[in-house]
């Protein structure tokens, strides 16, 4: 059994805040893991521990994208490769899911099966895995809660639906998109950082993977942002400070009685 | 001069409804080309039915200039390749200038497929619409929903999905005399690379329904445990609302991801909504710009929420529930 799993590094977007002059401050936010890619590698871990598996984390991004892939080694994944190249640096969605089929089959055509996270933080567009999966020509399934079984050729999952789940049976090579759960990813163990600090990460660049860089980045993108502004608020709202706890509730309570109507 | 044509692909639920989502970007398409010389709005359903009738008389209400039905055995139950596949062969075909799609689980899950199928952008989760000098001007939160972003896609068709609720459909809609176009797409069984094996249904909430609520009690992260958090509930149960959470409060466990709000879960339209210890970025605004009036309750002055409620009340989220469930509860 091989597994890919996808891992973005994200700003901690908490992080970010606005300056007075309404330009987005991203001094000293910190980079993290996407947390729905944390649980895709537990998710993969989590197979390898129950039947064995070879886990390969692969990630686009800059160079200093390497730390979130060297942690997720010190999970458990076993090797990683980080796709990096400066014809890569704002690749929309369809872009970025290019580079990333064209790695895969350059270097790892052997997969079973991807695992991706079902969005990213920062962008929120939930588009890159499934993109991924017709660039493969392979099954999709997004939105899994967990994974049942894998079988021969055919992986079994739960997926959320709007208002209930279903049971997806899906054929092998396939993409699962996996949403964040209540169950627990793993921390290192001390054997696994140890394992992280030595790996040997592989950064390959649009030449090493015999991708035409013309379809990556701004300029490969089909989509570009015209304009980026300041969310705008309620022209005369008010803002009351200064009330006691029990002033405020009767405020409340009044307030809602006559906006109800 | 071609026609300038917008296609919206018409979900169906399980029990064969159409989704309200639908609906009201047929409505947004409409208006939108309303000023366009020569336009179309047509309608995609991909599915398997007996009788289309009811549908086609609903989508002529809300200015769909066409339909085309595309019925066959096989669509029966939902494969996302074969839906996949229809649906570009038909886009293929009707070469189309825009393409929407409604945000919900399955638009999340084909809309890329059939974007990346024929080789074109697609801009998830819009809140905003418009349609310049031919070309489709798509704004959605982005950022962790600290800033919006107007984009732009520079192939065809230009693709976009929306969340249901963000736009609505007009109380008093005009109707167009809607042509039928039933069509055929090839498709195999060897293309049917999933398949459901069952449906099971969750808990479902019915008493704590957010879609039709008036008011809503919300909290987020600075309710702080989850044991303030379940005071919502009674508040909601003493004054007849609903409780919804944000991400943050879900996040922490507060809450379960059944009742969040925002982008990435529900979309409310209550008459109130009253948010406590919630930041308000713009990811969770956009679940909650089209309600009448929005009180915040945080105890940071400066967080994005204040700004953008029609009151604003600088205090401590847990202090004022307590009062407000006593004071309730002595009247």
């Amino acid at each position: 059994m091989k597994i890919i799993v996808c891992v973005k590094q994200v700003p901690d977007t908490a992080d970010i805040k606005w300056t007075e002059n309404n330009t987005l401050n991203r001094d000293g936010v910190e980079s993290v893991i996407n947390p729905c890619d944390l649980f895709a590698t537990e998710t993969a871990l989590r197979i390898k521990d129950r039947q064995g598996a070879d886990i390969t984390a692969i990630s686009m991004g800059p160079k200093q994208a390497e730390s979130a892939l060297r942690e997720v080694i010190s999970m458990g994944v076993d090797e990683a490769c980080l796709l990096s190249d400066r014809y890569f640096a704002a690749s929309d969605t369809a872009a970025t899911a290019r580079v990333l089929a064209k790695a895969i089959q350059e270097k790892r055509s052997d997969f079973d099966l991807i695992i991706c996270g079902q969005y990213a933080s920062d962008g929120d567009t939930a588009q890159t895995g499934p993109s991924l999966a017709q660039n493969l020509g392979i099954s999709l399934v997004t939105n899994v809660k967990s994974i049942e079984k894998i079988e021969n050729d055919k992986i079994i999952v739960f997926k959320q639906e709007e208002d209930f789940v279903s049971r997806i049976e899906a054929k092998l090579p396939a993409v699962i998109c996996i949403l964040t759960g209540k169950y627990l990813v793993r921390m290192p163990k001390i054997s696994g950082r140890m394992k992280a600090q030595d790996a040997k990460i592989p950064i390959y660049t649009a030449e090493d993977i015999n991708f035409d860089a013309a379809y990556s980045g701004l300029k490969g993108s089909p989509t570009y942002v015209k304009k980026a502004f300041r969310p705008k608020g309620r022209s005369d709202g008010e803002i009351l400070y200064d009330n006691s706890a029990v002033q405020s509730a009767e405020l409340l309570l009044d307030k809602i009685k006559e906006f109800k109507g | 001069m071609d026609k300038f044509k917008v296609t919206v692909f018409c979900e169906t639920a399980w029990d064969d409804s159409v989704a309200p989502v639908s609906y009201e970007l047929t409505a947004k398409a409409s208006d939108l080309v309303k000023n366009i010389e020569n336009s179309e709005v047509q309608v995609l359903i991909v599915g398997k039915r007996m009788n289309y009738d009811d549908i086609i008389e609903s989508f002529s209400n809300y200015g769909a200039d066409k339909v085309i039905i595309v019925n066959d055995d096989i669509f029966e139950n939902y494969s996302a390749n074969l839906y996949r596949k229809a649906i570009s062969e038909i886009l293929k075909k009707e070469k189309p200038n825009v393409v929407f799609f409604g945000a919900t689980v399955k638009g999340r899950e084909l809309a890329p497929l059939v974007a990346t199928t024929l080789n074109t952008g697609l801009t998830a989760d819009c809140t905003e619409l418009d349609i310049v000098d031919g070309k489709l001007e798509a704004t959605r939160p982005t950022f962790g929903g600290k800033l919006n972003a107007t984009i732009l896609c520079k192939t065809l068709p230009q693709m976009a999905t929306v969340r249901a609720g963000v736009f609505r459909v007009p109380e008093n809609p005009v109707k167009k005399d809607t042509k039928v176009n039933f069509d055929w797409v090839n498709v195999h069984d060897e293309e049917k690379f999933t398949k459901i094996l069952e449906l099971i249904p969750e808990y479902a909430d019915d008493d704590n329904d957010l879609s039709k609520a008036e008011i809503i009690y919300a909290g987020g992260r600075g309710m702080k445990s989850k044991e303030n958090f379940n005071r919502l509930f009674e508040l909601a149960r003493l004054t007849g609302g609903v409780v919804g959470a944000s991400r943050g409060a879900v996040d922490a466990g507060f809450a379960d991801s059944s009742i969040q709000i925002g982008q990435t879960g529900k979309t409310i339209h209550a008459k109130v909504y009253v948010a406590f210890g919630i930041s308000g970025l713009a990811q969770h605004m956009a679940g909650i710009n089209s309600c009448d009036k929005i009180i915040s309750v945080n105890k940071d002055s400066n967080a994005p929420i204040m700004k953008l409620s029609d009151i604003g009340i600088v205090g401590d989220a847990e202090e004022i529930i307590k009062q407000m469930v006593r004071s309730l509860k002595n009247k």
